[in-house]
């Protein structure tokens, strides 16, 4: 199962340069058609980020109605069945984080209402960076995005009201040093698990270049891997309803560990999360 | 050389005096390796503390042949690099400097790299730009590099980008080239690429 933020969004400079639509193509040595296939990368990205907003306001679900046609069924049948269960839904952009920012923000606004984790979480937060340090990661660059997590939890403890949560998640530079940290935290549990996740990478990789490809780096999709380590590290269990084209009308979902009692809920969409109510 | 660290010493100090910033998380590593000055105290803002910090340790520890610094006080964000050819390599006691250019949101998104000297090299554009895989993120795959080979992160250093860069001197990607005129002469005529490096030395040099 690949899962993520930005799957349906193709890379249109691959098209531009081998569609058989252009025929009469020639390949010119002076041109960096390279940086161009990323400037168009980037344009996307730009388009993304200026049309959706990191974490959106809580919406309605009948919001989702709207999203899909009425004459697509599976769809239409699906909302009803999420309905029956939620209320709303808050979205976050999809430019490949979406699964940590949606899982940040839903358990943080959770600790606001309940703060009673917040010191156990501390907990594990620090000794994940510890855990970081002896694993070979420089203590200076591990401080500077746990010492911005570390403060936005203390803020969340202390006077923080949903507004100011909601802002703070806006913020594009906070918002993504936390993104780092939740990332940071995923690349620790898989590193010390190493020998039992590598069961569960295919190719030649091995854990460690797993996580320097696909964990670390910002923008990088999550996939079921991610989350169980994500949950397992941190303690917090989710429910992720998973809602595709599969035949049935009712939407499945899958706890994270199984047979937990979630404490955030994240609606999976082909490529995206979002947080229900 | 000693000239060099010593200026780069002085633009830091000049800087951290001339700015007036918001963040002292640094302080506890400074206090351990300057002896507790307090004018870093003001230095440091969000996003260019692992800037500030990778300056700190590129400073006080610089890895062999390789000097770095900001170009100025007024641009903290771009950086002048001298790198020496690598020992034992067609590029042997050549001094090559590039530009590094830290984009807004740095350590987010890589810096670029370019040399402002001639080099011709697989893995360096005609008008100096380098192309490695650690100046990319995963998925910005311009040159289809292999998967196994070192990308971009946050938590990647200024440090790595320049060892990265005298490795890529050392030994050549022809597999993905930025320059394919280049990689075909390091491939088919080795002889004529040491000609041209060992002229690009001496270029560098000023002879």
């Amino acid at each position: 199962m690949v899962v993520g933020g930005r799957g349906t969004v193709a890379p249109p400079a691959l098209v531009s340069r081998f569609s058989p639509d252009m025929a009469d193509f020639h390949y010119d040595p002076e041109k960096n058609y390279d940086e161009q296939t990323l400037e168009q990368q980037r344009h996307i990205e730009q388009e993304v980020a200026s049309t959706q907003a990191l974490v959106s306001e809580r919406l309605s679900l009948n919001q989702l109605i709207k999203d899909y046609s009425m004459e697509d069924n599976i769809y239409q049948q699906k909302i009803q069945d999420l309905r029956s269960r939620y209320r709303d839904i808050r979205k976050t952009r999809g430019d490949g984080n979406c699964f940590y920012r949606a899982f940040g923000f839903a358990y943080l606004e959770r600790l606001l209402h309940d703060k009673s984790d917040i010191p156990r979480f501390k907990e594990v937060v620090n000794q994940s960076k510890t855990d970081l340090v002896a694993l070979g990661y420089p203590q200076f660059t591990l401080d500077d995005f746990f010492d911005t997590f570390l403060d936005v939890l203390s803020r969340v403890e202390s006077s923080c009201t949903p507004e100011e949560l909601f802002d703070t998640f806006n913020d594009q530079g906070v918002s993504d040093y936390l993104i780092v940290t939740w990332r940071l935290l995923v690349t620790c549990y898989l590193q010390r698990n190493g020998e039992f996740f590598a069961n569960f990478l295919e190719g030649h990789r091995d854990i460690k270049e797993f996580c320097c490809q696909e964990v670390e780096p910002m923008n990088k999709e999550c996939d079921h891997i991610h989350i169980t380590a994500l949950t397992s590290a941190v303690g917090i269990p989710v429910r992720v309803e998973y809602m595709d084209r599969g035949e049935g009308g009712l939407v499945n979902h899958h706890d994270f560990p199984e047979c937990s009692k979630p404490a955030i809920t994240l609606l999976y969409r082909p490529g995206h999360y979002d947080i229900l109510y | 050389m000693d000239e060099i660290i010593k200026t780069i010493i002085d633009i830091f100090f000049s800087l951290s005096l001339s700015l007036s910033l918001k963040d002292a998380r640094a302080l506890p590593f400074l206090q351990e390796n300057f002896g507790g000055i307090d004018i870093f105290q003001d230095f440091f803002f969000f996003f260019s503390l692992s800037l500030s910090l990778s300056l700190v340790k590129l400073t006080l520890n610089p890895p062999e042949g390789i000097i770095a610094g900001p170009v100025s006080e007024e641009n903290f964000f771009e950086w002048e690099a001298l790198i020496m050819g690598p020992e034992g390599t067609c590029f042997e006691g050549g001094v090559f400097p590039a530009r590094l250019m830290f984009p807004p949101d740095y350590p987010l998104s890589p810096p670029k790299m370019k040399f402002n000297s001639e080099i011709f090299h697989p893995n360096i554009y005609v008008d100096g730009r380098v192309c490695i895989s650690i100046l990319h993120a995963p998925g910005d795959d311009p040159m289809g590099y292999e998967t196994s080979a070192e990308r971009w992160s946050p938590v990647q250093s200024v440090e790595k980008i320049l060892l990265s860069v005298v490795s890529m001197l050392a030994e050549p990607n022809d597999e993905s080239a930025a320059n394919v005129d280049a990689a075909k002469t390091w491939r088919e005529d080795r002889q004529r690429f040491n000609d041209i490096a060992r002229r690009t030395v001496e270029k560098s040099l000023g002879l």
